[in-house]
């Protein structure tokens, strides 16, 4: 009897619990996949655009899979707003609820980022729909832009898209993928800055031209997203890091520095690299590269200037050597090593200079310097970021072994 | 008598201590304590775990001298008037504890589950629950606490395995955080949540022996405060200093970063229900203890009469702070009584028995 009363009692008071009366029905929920944020048109304030999948997001007619590009997204753009404020705004123009819990990707116009990200990524960390593990991008361009341009080409929901080309950004490693959690911790850390992949829209016209001038004996090209020079497939890329100061975005690396930023992070997982053939300079050799183990970093201070030592370990695989030169031999392969060794040392130290000339630690050299202190004052005092990082003394030596040739063993010339 | 305990074992005494001081690792405890000790925030739990089980040990000494609970013990060496008094602070420390408790946890509700509920219907659903377990005594909640441990430990343990992705080492540097004298202080305030422990020298009788509460002692106590220290060494190496001071939730936020792929992301839902259940077994346990010293202390037949009564008002008192940011403070406040209570209450009945001891020799000697 009496455990009967108790469990009306429970049923009771559970039945007025506000869960049940706030739930909503899948399809009475609008399913944000991406958030934009750009400057407006009035200071102080910011422009949202909401990319929204309805319910059948990935879906074809009549429930199969999808044939071609999705079309089931729309975006919406509110001017002159606040991320909150938006959000009220968002629900005056669609029926259905709108809900954040699904939101994949942020990403921030150039322009907003370059102002400073701060009250954009704090207000975001704030409400409960956001979580640390959502994607963040920064649009060499308008973010509205990218969002709108948007159009994934191979049949997947908006999620699975965004997803999958974070998840395969290690592929290549021309972008990084960049978290919420990352970028916000990096944001407030005294030794390190934050870094966030770079995203754009291409013209997809072929009209692409490459960023700036590679180091020498290198010979594969540098872009910045919505350069590549391509057409066809989906309008936007992803291709180089933005840096950060503080909140502020204060540079561009282009692909090949960021991979430089990979290898100093130590997530360079692999990718292919094209170098100057050391016999036959006109020819050019590729290999692919991954590294044999974490960067290792020494730190010192001596008479109050910061100094690291980076020690790179590269192991890699011949792919192609049109020249015809036995570098897959004893005898040639440390040629072919000390260019791979050269060229790379060449690209880390050239990327490490324009970090350190636009004051941004965005390969975290600080972190190597909080042991040297024993306490957080003192870690405090030393003011790495502000004073030491931009004058300290970085340098760099990349060791490559090449340890295979993939699947041919010594390469035949061609007979003409 | 209702109040009477029932027997209870190591394992039940292990549940108990270790589930009475382990909720508050779920609330916004941790990122006070990378706010008090910075990078050396881990450091305190273990220090405070180890004072813990130090002045357990001297009071489980003065219980080898003299028997029965604490309220007995304390009768027996200090007087009637001392007896009073340490069971007004356990009786105190219990219900403002409770207090804290039950308004931390339906916060926590309504920030985490369920943002459009009443605040005021949370409360009241919470305080039922904690009354009806209550209503079973303390037998029955230190074998569901025992339960409940594995549960704990397994839910805390594949958090922080799936969360390994995000640590940074340096994060633990530089190791003195805020300095040693901040790790000691902090170390001493946050033993107060510890205080909760004495339960097994409360309740003494029912664990029969000494050898019993020492083994419960190291397991509940010593096992939470490993586990303490892994959890904020985890969440430092994830969040850094910076960051890891603004959390209100440091453990919903680590749950919510889980992301291993496609299919394994979005699991705090399921950790939701863990900390609850935790909480709500540590608001009825404390509940439990302030109402047995009350029954004591009056000498009352039973307690069963008292749970609504008593519940209805910690009910109330909970509502009473402002904000959330008004109960951690008040909770700061809760934690300095217990850090109070479990570093001079040992110390004080031990000299008694030492001064009481000293004088029945000279008494025997003349």
């Amino acid at each position: 009897m009496r455990r009967g009363v108790m469990l009306a009692v429970l049923l009771a008071v559970s039945v007025l619990l506000g869960g049940c009366q706030g739930s909503h029905e899948p399809d009475e929920q609008a399913y944000v996949m991406a958030v934009g944020f750009d400057k407006a048109s009035q200071p102080g304030k910011i422009k949202v655009s909401y990319q929204i999948a309805t319910s059948g997001g990935g879906k074809g007619p009549g429930g199969g899979p999808a044939t071609g590009p999705i079309t089931n997204m729309t975006v919406i753009t509110i001017d002159n707003t606040y991320p909150p404020d938006s959000r009220n705004l968002l629900k005056s123009i669609v029926a259905l609820t709108p809900t954040m819990v699904h939101v994949k990707m942020v990403v921030v116009g150039e322009g907003l980022a370059r102002q400073g990200i701060g009250d954009t990524i704090g207000v975001i960390k704030r409400m409960r729909e956001y979580r640390g593990s959502m994607f963040v991008a920064v649009c060499h361009g308008s973010a509205e832009d990218f969002l709108r341009a948007n159009k994934p080409i191979f049949a997947m929901s908006p999620a699975k898209y965004y997803e999958l080309m974070m998840v395969s950004a290690r592929e290549s490693n021309y972008y990084l993928s960049s978290d919420l959690h990352a970028v916000y911790t990096r944001m407030k850390s005294f030794s390190s800055d934050a870094y966030i992949q770079l995203v754009g829209v291409n013209p997809s016209d072929l009209s692409g031209q490459p960023s700036g001038t590679p180091p020498p004996g290198q010979r594969s090209q540098e872009f910045k997203a919505g350069e590549i020079p391509r057409a066809g497939g989906n309008p936007v890329e992803y291709a180089g890091t933005a840096i950060f100061r503080g909140d502020k975005m204060v540079g561009i690396l282009t692909t090949e520095q960021t991979r430089m930023l990979s290898l100093l992070l130590g997530n360079f997982r692999g990718g292919f690299l094209e170098v100057v053939d050391p016999l036959q300079p006109q020819q050019t050799v590729n290999v692919s590269l991954r590294l044999g183990e974490s960067p290792k970093f020494q730190a010192e201070i001596v008479d109050g200037q910061a100094k690291v030592a980076v020690d790179v370990l590269l192991e890699g695989s011949i792919n192609t050597i049109p020249s015809g030169v036995n570098y897959e031999s004893a005898a040639y392969r440390p040629l072919l090593e000390a260019v791979i060794s050269k060229t790379v040392e060449q690209s880390l130290t050239d990327t490490i200079r324009y970090m350190q000339q636009v004051h941004s630690d965005a390969a975290g050299f600080g972190h190597f310097f909080r042991g040297k202190f024993s306490t957080q004052e003192q870690l405090v005092a030393f003011n790495w970021l502000q004073d030491k990082y931009p004058r300290a003394d970085i340098s760099v030596h990349v060791t490559t072994i090449l340890r295979r040739s993939e699947l041919m063993e010594r390469t035949a010339p061609i007979i003409e | 008598m209702s109040y009477q305990t029932g027997k209870l074992g190591v394992a039940a005494g292990t549940g108990l201590v270790f589930v009475v001081i382990m909720p508050r690792l779920f609330l916004t405890t941790t990122s006070t304590l990378v706010a008090e000790a910075g990078q050396a925030a881990w450091i305190p739990p273990i220090l405070a775990g180890m004072y813990g089980l130090l002045m357990l040990w001297v009071l489980f000494y003065v219980s080898s001298r003299v028997p029965g609970d604490l309220f007995a013990i304390a009768k027996t060496l200090i007087g009637s008037v001392g007896a009073w008094l340490i069971a007004l602070l356990f009786i105190f420390f219990s219900f403002v504890n409770a207090v804290s408790l039950l308004r931390q946890l339906a916060e926590c509700t309504l920030i985490t589950a369920m943002p459009e509920a009443d605040i005021h219907v949370v409360i009241l659903f919470y305080g039922a629950t904690v009354a009806i377990i209550v209503h079973y005594g303390i037998e029955p909640i230190a074998r569901a606490a025992y339960l409940l441990m594995p549960f704990i430990v397994l839910g805390l343990s594949v958090s922080i395995a799936l969360l390994t992705p995000y640590f940074d080492i340096h994060f633990l540097l530089p190791w003195q955080g805020n300095g040693l004298p901040a790790i000691f202080k902090t170390s001493l305030v946050i033993g107060g949540s510890n205080f909760e422990a004495l339960v097994l020298v409360a309740l003494a009788p029912a664990f029969q022996r000494i050898r019993t509460m020492k083994k419960a002692a190291l397991f509940g106590l010593g096992g939470a405060a490993v586990i303490k220290t892994v959890f904020t060494v985890a969440y430092l190496l994830i969040f850094d200093v910076e960051t890891g001071i603004e959390k209100t939730l440091p453990y919903y936020e680590m749950a919510r970063l889980i992301y291993i792929n496609r299919y394994v992301q979005r699991v705090e839902a399921l950790l939701i229900v863990l900390w609850v259940v935790a909480g709500l077994m540590a608001t009825a346990i404390s509940l439990y203890i302030g109402m047995y010293f009350l029954t004591r202390l009056l000498n009352l037949p039973t307690m069963r009469p008292l749970i609504p009564a008593v519940c209805l008002i910690v009910l109330q008192l909970s509502l009473l702070p402002k904000s959330l940011s008004d109960t951690i403070q008040f909770d700061k406040i809760v934690l300095l009584t217990g850090a109070f209570g479990i570093y001079v209450l040992p110390p004080l009945l031990l000299a008694a028995t030492f001064f009481k001891g000293r004088r029945a020799k000279k008494c025997a000697a003349e």
